[in-house]
């Protein structure tokens, strides 16, 4: 069976909706193609066995595996790479921390030089020509922020059209601390909407963000924002529950459409239909559009799949023991949602480090439910002061017992636990990269995606200062005890690069408008164009380099005939 | 114990192992684990396999008693007195290890159901059943220090995965089988948010 249609739109996540949008207000037809299934908010509920931990969002690694080589080890089957597989993507189960790139991340290769065994490189675009397409994320999906976001902070043009979240007393302690360290704490901004926003409900504060669908429609995922909005346009269809399995392309290069097959219960997926297309838009985040591609066969100049980035990332946890200081507990035992505190002043270094680029401070309370955070404190994650006899917890050792219960008691009852993540450059290596792999197959009989991982000692550096920095902070709001974790360690679920944008096509796979350099109706939109990974999570800038990508393919839209 | 009584115990105990293997074995050639048991909803509905338990007795018994060392009631705690036998723990695994997705963990808890009753004669001359809480606890340690390893199991392995099923079986939503009327819960001071999952149709939630 074969189906036509303008422009096909493979991925309906923060790559996908954005474009599909901007392309079906202006009266282009479009279908997205999306590989998961369409949940709605009546699926999103409080379960955190089956929606966080039994694959709910993302694929078995029985049935569509990545195969990861890290560090030149043991190939592991897992589906880690995987952000998420459903419409709306990973803005579903994001936990919808916002933040603009810096400038700087703009410019990566200018700021840090040329580093022996690393490959980044600067975007062929600036932060000024982003900034509209931010501000059109906003407008379109509602992203709440505080008025004042200190003197670190990207520039805005206006303010945010609603206000933050409201955050939890405990957050006063580190906004002391910060100013007795001189820097400038200030509310994170949110996916998340606090007024009622186009026919949606706002945050009802359940925190249970990260990891979980929201039950009410507040978190600002695409399939919440941008997809109703393309779809009630009346040219934006959205076939759930179908892959794309290839682009076709012609003789001159262009792709004249894509195959997809149907993964949809009770479907055995075999057959294959066509859908014919003026011009196709890849955006399955990183690794599977790298996978796509090179299961397509275009990879002309050799250059998809390398450049893989993740965030780098770092981890300090502060313990606040409840019983010491009435006032104190009075700030701390309310169970409201959001501590809600970034710091930007590390952004590029500082405190006497030699480092010229490092990142951004998230305070958190931590994340999960009551399975994944007691399982944290018996792995001596948390309440390391407690941890096993004998000096701490080897890896994978696990607490039983007595011990265990005692660690339990520990945290749930006997103190409160503040986090912080720090999110960094992490530099692309020639050792970093998505192949085909050579033996493991999916559920159609294809390859699947290879990742290799090979660090650059930057990376770990990074982390390092930015871990040493949250424990500071920490240890300065009067936490009773400061431990680091994850150092030099990376967020899978933020996969970056692998179609890198550039001017130079040896060295590049898309142009500043994401178009192939290879293929001039195949674009890409996602992270996977990314050059550099940046110092916040990409998401926000995924979705607004989305909207341009859109507006670019509007103002070629004669020679697509679209 | 005497040379004689010990290599009678240790052909009993890998006899034991072996019946159990093929008991199990028997069940997988003829397709006894399936999603099947799992409701289009989401809930779980049984705990047998055809008609068939989906551990054997003993080793049931020897993962409950596992169980209620690694996490035990403690009614004098000043707080979460719970353990994994009030709350329902070993219901949820039952389920649990049914679904397709779970064999290889279902394998490792009868294998590692088997090892523990091996290391607990070789260790301390008494089945693990007969034994003391002190007892357990060092056959548990033994385990966890590798008195069981072989080439392909890992004591260490075993016990991590169990304390996770445990805590799963704990905090998990009751529908799941564990976390017995959210005692778990209430248990940690932990109120989860609205909305549950909507109660199971045909099952207890343990």
């Amino acid at each position: 069976m074969t189906r036509s249609c303008d422009v096909v739109v493979i991925g309906s996540g923060a790559g996908g909706a954005p474009v599909a949008l901007a392309l079906a207000e202006a009266g282009v037809d479009v279908v997205i193609v999306e590989r998961g299934p369409r949940y709605t908010q009546a699926d999103f509920v409080h379960d955190e066995l089956r929606v966080a931990r039994r694959d709910f969002f993302v694929p078995s690694a029985r049935t569509d595996p990545h195969i990861v080589v890290s560090g030149g080890g043991e190939p592991e089957r897992t589906n880690e790479g995987w952000v998420a597989s459903c419409v709306g993507g990973g803005t579903v189960h994001m936990s919808g921390f916002f933040y603009r790139f810096a400038a700087a991340d703009f410019r990566v290769r200018e700021i840090l030089g040329a580093i022996a065994g690393a490959e980044h490189a600067n975007w062929p675009i600036s932060y000024e020509e982003m900034v509209p397409y931010y501000a059109q994320v906003e407008a379109t999906m509602g992203i709440s922020g505080p008025a004042d976001e200190g003197p670190h902070a990207p520039p805005r043009q206006s303010p945010y059209s609603m206000p933050a979240v409201n955050t939890h007393p405990a957050a006063v302690l580190l906004d002391e601390a910060a100013k007795a360290l001189g820097v400038h704490a200030f509310k994170t901004p949110r996916a998340i909407i606090t007024r009622p926003f186009a026919q949606r409900q706002a945050c009802v504060y359940c925190g249970l963000c990260g990891g979980f669908g929201c039950e009410v429609g507040a978190k600002s995922s695409t399939l919440d924002s941008l997809i109703p909005q393309a779809e009630a346009t009346g040219h934006c269809q959205v076939l759930a529950e179908t892959m794309v399995t290839h682009i076709e392309r012609r003789l001159d290069g262009r792709a004249s459409g894509v195959v997809v097959r149907s993964l949809a219960r009770g479907e055995d997926g075999s057959a294959d239909e066509r859908i014919a297309a003026k011009a196709v838009v890849v955006a399955c985040s990183a690794v599977e559009s790298a996978r796509l591609l090179l299961l397509s066969d275009l990879n002309d100049n050799g250059q998809v799949g390398r450049h893989l980035m993740f965030s780098t990332l770092a981890k300090a946890h502060g313990s606040f023991r409840l019983g010491k200081n009435a006032t104190r507990d009075d700030l701390l035992r309310p169970s409201s949602a959001f501590l809600g505190r970034s710091v930007l002043d590390y952004y590029m270094g500082g405190k006497g480090s030699a480092l010229k680029k490092a990142g951004a401070l998230n305070f958190l309370f931590p994340s999960g439910g009551p399975i994944s955070q007691s399982e944290m404190v018996a792995a001596g994650h948390f309440a390391p002061a407690l941890q096993h006899p004998g000096g701490g917890l080897k890896a994978g050792e696990v607490l039983w017992g007595p011990a265990l219960k005692k660690a339990l008691r520990h945290y749930w009852h006997e103190q409160r636990q503040l986090d912080c993540e720090g999110f960094g450059e992490y530099l692309p290596t020639p050792g970093t990269r998505v192949e085909l792999d050579p033996q493991v197959k999916d559920r159609f009989g294809l390859p699947v995606a290879r990742i290799l991982i090979d660090r650059h000692p930057h990376d770990a550096e990074v982390s390092g200062f930015l871990a040493d920095r949250a424990a500071e902070l920490l240890e300065a709001a009067g936490a009773d005890s400061v431990w680091r974790s994850s150092i030099g360690g990376r967020t899978m679920h933020l996969p970056m690069g692998c179609l890198r944008m550039g001017e130079d096509k040896d060295t590049s796979v898309v142009d500043r408008d994401g178009r192939l350099h290879f293929s001039s109706n195949v674009f890409a939109t996602d992270g996977a164009v990314f050059p550099s990974s940046g110092g916040v999570p990409p998401t926000f800038t995924i979705l607004a380099n989305s909207f341009r990508t859109g507006a670019a393919m509007l103002a070629a839209a004669k020679a697509l005939q679209i | 114990m005497n040379r004689r009584d010990a290599i009678a115990t240790l052909v009993a105990a890998a006899a034991s192992l072996g019946a159990g293997l093929w008991w199990w074995r028997r069940g997988s050639t003829q397709g006894a684990i399936a999603g099947a048991l799992h409701g289009d909803d989401g809930c779980v509905t049984g705990s047998t396999v055809k008609g068939r338990p989906v551990f054997p007795q003993r080793y049931a018994r020897t993962l409950q008693a596992l169980l209620e060392c690694l996490v035990p009631e403690e009614n004098d705690a000043p707080s979460l007195r719970v353990g994994a036998a009030s709350l329902g723990v070993f219901a949820y695994i039952a389920r649990e290890v049914t679904h397709e997705s779970m064999q290889s963990s279902h394998r490792l808890l009868m294998r590692g159901a088997a090892v523990t009753e091996r290391v607990a004669v070789i260790g301390q001359g008494v089945p693990f059943l007969e034994q003391s809480a002190e007892q357990r606890q060092v056959t548990v340690e033994a385990l966890v220090d590798g008195a069981g390893d072989s080439a392909s199991f890992e004591g260490a392995t075993f016990i991590r995965r169990l304390v996770g099923f445990a805590l799963e079986g704990m905090f998990a939503d009751p529908r799941h089988g564990g976390n017995r009327d959210g005692r778990g819960w209430q248990a940690l001071a932990y109120t989860m948010p609205q909305p549950f999952a909507p109660a199971c149709h045909g099952g207890s939630s343990g």
